[in-house]
């Protein structure tokens, strides 16, 4: 299931920031991206039954820099999505690390207490985000088709 | 197995670590987004007042250019035409009179027609002050040609002057505030500047249009010169910020002054 889930997370967030930045290399790279992961499947077919640290970290990074470069675009020019793009921006820096060492944490298995503070933590940080997301939906309810593509 | 299990676990605490620093991180890059964007609108706040109160500035200057002239026409009228029409009109109540012999009225007569010429002379000479007809019938370079030969004429100082303008090159409005630059610049140097030589010159290409003045009188410190009203720099610089163009003043001291009036045209 997390294969559908970051893979989707990638290409809806890089369509929404191709709306956004309105740059055409967006597209290119969202394809590349694609591709490179469609070859990734295909030479290790294996991958499918783990968790595809590679590709999510990849994808959350690149989808971090989108943000970033939303954020100084807003700074001369005036432009909704702040606090979606604060949210992004946020919960993939912070869980990056998260889910780069998933693997590990499905593999240990323990009930220690460091693992469940992570396991919190980033509940907390996804609580966060999606806080976000709402508070944008509630400022601009009007234009539900946009940004129910981000929920 | 159960070895490498236990280094593994050790790993957890520092990304748990890694993840809290992160969060920093993106706290960081988000607090400074929005300081930044805080400060960015302040400075465009100011940026916008400044500029209104620019305006304002503007609209003061052209509204007391505009009593100061008025008042100008009212003291020309009021001197030289009134004044002279009462004379008039009492000479022309002495012939009236029965007891005027046809000697006496034909002076009156002859001092009448003297007056009435000279009140014509001062209302045409008013009439042309306000706005010249050569600039309306012949162009703006005629008009220039004929401010330059006026000032010329009275032998106070030598003008150099060239014009290689266009007709047509800038709308007529635009002209006109281009020929009270000169006037301006001209009455300035006659006013205060004690000046042996002024040049003046107007050069259209065919992307910008260049306005030179010049003279070798006193000049002036220009920060001074600002703040001085009766220079009318400061009407200088809101016609040019009319017309669109930039207009650059240099004067020192004993140095004379020179100004550069830069037009871009598309």
């Amino acid at each position: 299931m997390s294969h559908f889930y970051f893979i989707g997370q990638f290409t809806l967030l890089s369509m929404f920031y191709n709306t956004l930045l309105k740059k055409k290399w967006i597209f290119w790279v969202l394809v590349f991206v694609l591709l490179g992961l469609v070859v990734q499947y295909i030479l290790d077919p294996s991958i499918f039954f783990v968790f595809n640290s590679y590709g999510m970290s990849v994808t959350q990074t690149i989808l971090v820099l989108y943000a970033f470069l939303y954020f100084q675009k807003s700074l001369t020019i005036k432009g909704g999505f702040l606090y979606i793009n604060t949210g992004v921006l946020f919960y993939l820096i912070t869980s990056v690390l998260y889910f780069a060492s998933y693997n590990l944490f499905l593999e240990l298995e323990v009930k220690n207490k460091p693992l469940k503070y992570i396991y919190w933590l980033h509940q907390l940080l996804y609580f966060v985000f999606e806080i976000l997301i709402f508070v944008e939906w509630y400022k601009n309810y009007r234009v539900i088709s946009t940004t129910t593509t981000k929920a | 197995m159960q070895e490498s299990l236990v280094e593994k676990v050790q790993i957890i605490p520092i990304i748990l670590i890694g993840i809290c620093l992160l969060i920093l991180m993106s706290v960081a890059i988000i607090l400074f987004f929005y300081l930044s964007r805080k400060k960015i609108v302040e400075t465009e706040l100011q940026k916008a007042t400044l500029e209104i109160q620019h305006q304002k500035e503007m609209l003061q200057t052209t509204l007391m250019t505009q009593e100061t002239e008025r008042k100008r026409i009212a003291q020309d009228l009021h001197d030289d035409i009134s004044s002279k029409l009462n004379i008039v009109s009492l000479n022309a109540s002495l012939i009236t009179e029965e007891c005027v012999t046809v000697k006496e009225a034909n002076t009156l007569g002859v001092k009448i027609l003297e007056i009435t010429n000279t009140v014509l002379e001062t209302s045409r000479r008013i009439a042309h002050d306000l706005l010249p007809p050569s600039l309306e019938k012949f162009g703006l370079v005629a008009a220039l040609e004929e401010l330059c030969d006026q000032f010329e004429f009275s032998k106070m100082f030598v003008v150099h002057a060239t014009f290689t303008y266009e007709e047509g090159t800038l709308p007529k409005d635009h002209e006109l505030h281009l020929f009270r630059i000169v006037q301006e610049l001209i009455n300035n140097t006659v006013k205060y500047a004690a000046a042996k030589t002024i040049s003046v010159s107007l050069k259209s290409t065919q992307n910008a249009l260049h306005l030179h003045y010049k003279d070798n009188g006193k000049g002036f410190e220009l920060s001074a010169g600002k703040m001085v009203r009766g220079l009318g720099l400061r009407g200088i610089e809101n016609r040019a910020a009319i017309v669109g163009a930039t207009v650059t003043f240099q004067s020192q001291p004993e140095e004379g002054m020179s100004l550069n009036f830069v037009k871009q045209l598309n």
